[in-house]
C-alpha cells in the first residue's frame, strides 16, 4: 500500500486528494494535512465582504466529507520536509503541527511515498510595513477579503462607512468617505479579487443609497488597467476585438471608479498609504476604508537531508514556492517562452514530490516585467488560482496515481499553464435581477509568442462580455463548485 | 520606406497590442519606415498598426523634428480634461471631438529596450493618447462621448461635418412607443386575470378588444417613425425595425389567441 499525502486542501490540494483517492481506491491511502478545519470557495468570499453571502454560505467542515471519502485527514500544519528520511529510515516523512484544540501544537512524523504540496501561499502582509501587524497576520490599517474571516470583519468595517456616508447625507454636510480598493505591495498577485470586490461595493453603495456620498478609488500594481497579471489579453465583445485595457477603462468610467495604477504601496498608516508610481514618484492617499490584497509568498516550509542539513534551497525557490519542471534560467523578458513554464509540476531532485496551485514557483512573470527609476519593482506576478489551479491538481494527482499503478516511469500527465485555456467570471456587484459580472476566457493562460506571434494568444478562444447573464453564470458556479467539493452525487462531472 | 497608411474602413482585426520584445534589427527597420512615413505625409505621429504592423511602436515627430520611439507604452497616471478636435490619417478629412487627459505619464522602452518615462502635457499627450488607441485595438472613437459618436458614424457614411451634427438633432421617440408597446402587451396580459371575477368579464372583453387594436395602432406608428429617425441620422435601419416590428406584431398575434381561448 502506498501513502499519497497532500499538504494543503484549498482548490488545487482539495481537487488532488479527491481525484486520487477515486483514482486509488481503497487498495492506497490518501492523506490531507490541512491546519484549516473547513473548505472555503473563496471567489465567494467578496459576497461574504459585502454582506450578501454568510460565511456559512462559503464554507463547510472538512472531516465529513473526507471521511465518506476515505480519505485521511490530518487537521495540522506542515512545517519541514524530509525527501530522504532520517538517519534512522530511508522512509521520507514530513513534520506537522497539529492545528486542532485538543492536541494544538504537538508535532508528528508523517511518512509518504508520494508528497503533493499544495499549500496555497503564505499571505505575506508584513512585506509592506502597516500593512500587516508584524506578527505575520493582517494588520488594523486595512482589511482583506482573502479569507472567510477576513471577508467578514471586511464587511462590517464597510457597513460603518455607509453608515457614517448615510449620516453625512441626512445632515448635508457633504463629506464623503473615501474608499481604497487594490493590491498593497508592488508585486501582488489577485488582482481579480479586488477588482470584484471594488465594483461589489459600489453596487452595494447604490442599492444604500449612498453612492453619490463615496469616493471610490483603485490603486494596483498594473501597468494598465485589465492586465490582471497576464499581460492583459484581447477579447471578442459583440464580434469586435477589445483590448482588455480599454475594456477596464470603460468600466472604470462608466462606474465612475478613479484609478492609480503601477502604483507600489511601500507604507499603511491609519487612514493614509504612500505608494511609489512607475515614474519613482511617491505619492499618499488617504481612506477611510481600504481593502489591500497582500502579496504572496511561500509558506516558509524548510527541507532537510537525511543527517539534518538545511536543503530548503534544493526544494524550493527563494521565494518560497516549491521548484518543478520549469525553467528557472530563462533570463531577460525577450528569451521567455512558452516552454519555460512546466507541464507536470514535478520537483526536478526528488520524483515523488509534485506541487500544484499557487505552491509551484512560476519561472516568471507573465506580465512584461517593470520597475521604477529607483529598482522598484511594480509588477503583477503569475495568477495560479481558479481554474488553472483545479486543473493542474487534476494532472499531478493523475500522475501520481499512475506512478503508483503503473511504475515509478509511467508517463506523466501535463497541464501547462502555457497550453491551457481559462475561463474567469469576475463580479461586479450581486443581485438577481441587478447583478452583473464581467466574463472572459483566454487561451493559453500564459502567451506563446512562438505560437501566436504577436499578442500571443489564440483569439479565437478569447472572448469578454459584461452583464446580468455573467452574475448568473458566477453564482451557479458557486453552488456548482460547492457541490463538488462537497463529493455530491456527480461531483466529478463538474469540470475544474 | 515610404509605407501605405492603413486607412477606414480597414479593420484592426486581432493583430494589434503586441508586446514588443526583441529589440533587433527588424524593429528599427520597423522604425525607421514609419519615421520615413511620417515625413513623407507630413504627420504629427504614427502607431505601427497604422502601417500595419500588430507591434507597441509609437513613432512621433516633435516640433524640433527630432523624433520620440516609443515601445510598449503604458500611460499610468492621467491628469485634467481636454476636449480637443482631433484627427488622424487613419479617416482622412475626419474630425471628431474627442475626450483626453490633460497630461499623461508614460513608461516606456526606447529602441534599446530601456525602460523611459515621459511627463506629456497637451498637444503632445492628445497625440500618443491618441497613437495609443491603435496599439489598444482601436481609434479615437472609443473616446467620444455618445453624442460625438453618433455624429462621427454619420461622418462616416459620408455627411457632412454640418449635416452630421444637424440631420440626428432628433428625439428618439420610437424608443419610446417601442416601451408603450412592451407595457400594452403586458397590461393585456395581466387583464386576463380579471376572467376569474366573471362578473367583469363583459368589461374585459371591450378592454382587451381596444387594447388590441391600439397596440396595432402603435406598431404602426413605431415602424413608421423608426424608419423616419433612421433617415434622418442618415443610418439605415429598415431591416431592424422591420424585425422588431414583426417580433411585437407576433407577440400581439399571441396576445390575441390568447385572449380567443379565454375570452371569446
Amino acid at each position: 500500500m502506498a501513502r499519497v499525502v497532500i499538504m494543503g486542501g484549498g482548490v488545487s490540494g482539495h481537487t488532488a486528494a479527491t481525484f486520487s483517492k477515486k483514482w486509488l481506491g481503497d487498495e492506497h491511502e490518501v492523506v490531507v494535512v490541512t491546519p484549516n478545519s473547513q473548505w472555503n470557495w473563496i471567489p465567494s468570499n467578496i459576497w461574504v465582504g459585502v454582506g450578501q453571502m454568510q460565511k456559512k454560505d462559503v464554507v463547510f467542515p472538512l472531516a465529513p466529507v473526507y471521511e465518506k471519502a476515505g480519505i485521511v485527514y490530518k487537521q495540522a500544519l506542515a512545517k519541514a520536509i524530509h525527501p530522504n528520511g532520517k538517519e534512522s529510515s530511508d522512509k521520507p516523512f514530513i513534520v506537522i503541527e497539529s492545528t486542532k484544540k485538543d492536541s494544538l501544537g504537538q508535532t508528528e512524523e508523517l511518512e509518504y511515498d508520494y508528497l503533493i504540496n499544495a499549500t496555497g501561499p503564505k499571505l505575506n502582509f508584513d512585506a509592506t510595513p502597516g500593512l500587516g501587524n508584524g506578527k505575520g497576520q493582517m494588520g488594523t490599517n486595512t482589511v482583506s477579503v482573502c479569507t472567510a474571516e477576513h471577508a467578514i470583519h471586511a464587511n462590517l468595517e464597510l457597513k460603518q462607512v455607509f453608515e457614517k456616508a448615510k449620516k453625512a447625507k441626512e445632515n448635508g454636510t457633504g463629506e464623503k468617505q473615501k474608499i481604497l480598493v487594490g493590491t498593497g505591495h508592488g508585486m501582488c498577485t489577485c488582482q481579480g479579487a479586488a477588482f470584484e470586490y471594488i465594483f461589489n461595493i459600489e453596487h452595494e453603495a447604490k442599492k444604500a443609497g449612498v453612492r453619490d456620498m463615496l469616493d471610490i478609488k483603485w490603486i494596483s500594481n498594473e501597468a494598465f488597467l485589465g492586465d490582471f497579471g497576464m499581460g492583459g489579453l484581447h477579447m471578442k465583445v459583440g464580434g469586435y476585438a477589445v483590448s482588455s485595457k480599454l475594456f477596464a477603462e470603460s468600466l472604470y468610467a462608466e462606474r465612475n471608479v478613479e484609478w492609480i495604477i503601477g502604483a507600489h504601496t511601500s507604507k499603511v498608516e491609519d487612514g493614509k498609504i504612500e505608494y511609489e508610481l512607475l515614474d519613482g514618484t511617491k505619492h499618499e492617499e488617504t481612506f477611510d476604508f481600504a481593502m489591500l490584497i497582500p502579496p504572496f509568498s511561500g509558506v516558509g516550509f524548510k527541507a532537510y537531508d537525511k543527517d539534518g542539513s538545511d536543503i530548503t534551497d534544493v526544494l524550493f525557490a527563494p521565494n518560497g514556492f516549491m521548484k518543478v519542471d520549469a525553467k528557472y534560467d530563462a533570463g531577460a523578458y525577450e528569451n521567455w517562452k512558452a516552454s519555460d513554464w512546466p507541464s507536470t509540476y514535478q520537483n526536478p531532485s526528488f520524483s515523488n514530490i509534485f506541487a500544484c496551485g499557487i505552491a509551484f514557483a512560476p519561472p516568471h512573470l507573465i506580465s512584461k516585467p517593470m520597475t521604477s527609476p529607483n529598482g522598484t519593482a511594480i509588477n503583477p506576478t503569475p495568477p495560479r488560482t481558479g481554474m488553472p489551479a483545479g486543473i493542474i491538481g487534476k494532472a499531478v494527482a493523475h500522475s501520481v496515481c499512475d506512478m503508483i499503478k503503473k511504475g515509478k516511469d509511467a508517463h506523466l500527465h501535463e497541464a501547462s499553464m502555457a497550453e491551457m485555456g481559462a475561463a474567469c467570471v469576475a463580479s461586479a456587484g450581486k443581485g438577481i435581477l441587478d447583478g452583473s459580472a464581467a466574463a472572459m476566457t483566454v487561451y493559453p493562460v500564459v502567451p506563446d509568442f512562438e505560437k501566436y506571434p504577436g499578442t500571443g494568444r489564440d483569439t479565437d478562444y478569447t472572448f469578454g462580455e459584461i452583464g446580468l447573464a455573467g452574475h448568473w453564470i458566477k453564482h451557479i458556479l458557486h453552488h456548482m463548485f460547492i457541490w463538488k467539493a462537497k463529493l455530491k452525487p456527480g461531483w466529478t462531472f463538474i469540470p475544474e | 520606406m515610404i509605407r501605405n497608411i492603413i486607412q477606414y474602413p480597414t479593420q484592426t482585426g486581432f493583430e494589434f497590442g503586441g508586446t514588443v520584445r526583441h529589440f533587433d534589427e527588424t524593429l528599427h527597420i520597423l522604425i525607421t519606415d514609419l519615421k520615413d512615413t511620417i515625413n513623407a505625409n507630413a504627420l504629427e505621429g504614427l502607431a505601427a498598426f497604422q502601417i500595419g504592423s500588430p507591434l507597441n511602436v509609437i513613432v512621433i515627430k516633435q516640433k524640433d523634428g527630432s523624433f520620440l520611439e516609443v515601445m510598449n507604452p503604458s500611460i499610468f497616471t492621467k491628469e485634467g480634461e481636454l476636449t480637443p478636435t482631433e484627427s488622424t490619417a487613419y479617416y482622412p478629412n475626419l474630425t471628431a471631438v474627442t475626450q483626453r487627459a490633460k497630461t499623461i505619464k508614460v513608461a516606456y522602452d526606447d529602441a534599446q529596450g530601456k525602460q523611459q518615462y515621459l511627463t506629456a502635457h497637451d498637444d503632445l499627450a492628445v497625440l500618443i493618447q491618441r497613437k495609443n488607441d491603435y496599439l489598444l485595438g482601436s481609434t479615437f472613437i472609443a473616446r467620444l462621448n455618445p453624442k460625438e459618436k453618433v455624429i462621427f458614424e454619420n461622418k462616416l457614411k459620408g455627411l457632412s461635418n454640418t449635416d452630421a451634427k444637424a440631420t440626428c438633432n432628433i428625439s428618439p421617440y420610437s424608443d419610446k412607443i417601442l416601451t408603450l408597446i412592451k407595457y400594452a402587451l403586458l397590461l393585456g396580459l395581466i387583464g386576463l386575470v380579471v376572467t376569474f371575477f366573471s362578473s367583469l368579464i363583459p368589461y374585459l372583453k371591450i378592454f382587451e378588444s381596444y387594447l388590441m387594436l391600439s397596440i396595432a395602432v402603435l406598431i404602426g406608428i413605431y415602424f413608421i417613425r423608426a424608419l423616419y429617425e433612421g433617415k434622418r441620422c442618415g443610418v439605415c435601419q429598415i431591416g431592424n425595425t422591420t424585425a422588431m416590428a414583426l417580433i411585437k406584431s407576433m407577440h400581439l398575434g399571441a396576445l390575441y389567441l390568447l385572449n380567443h381561448w379565454v375570452l371569446f
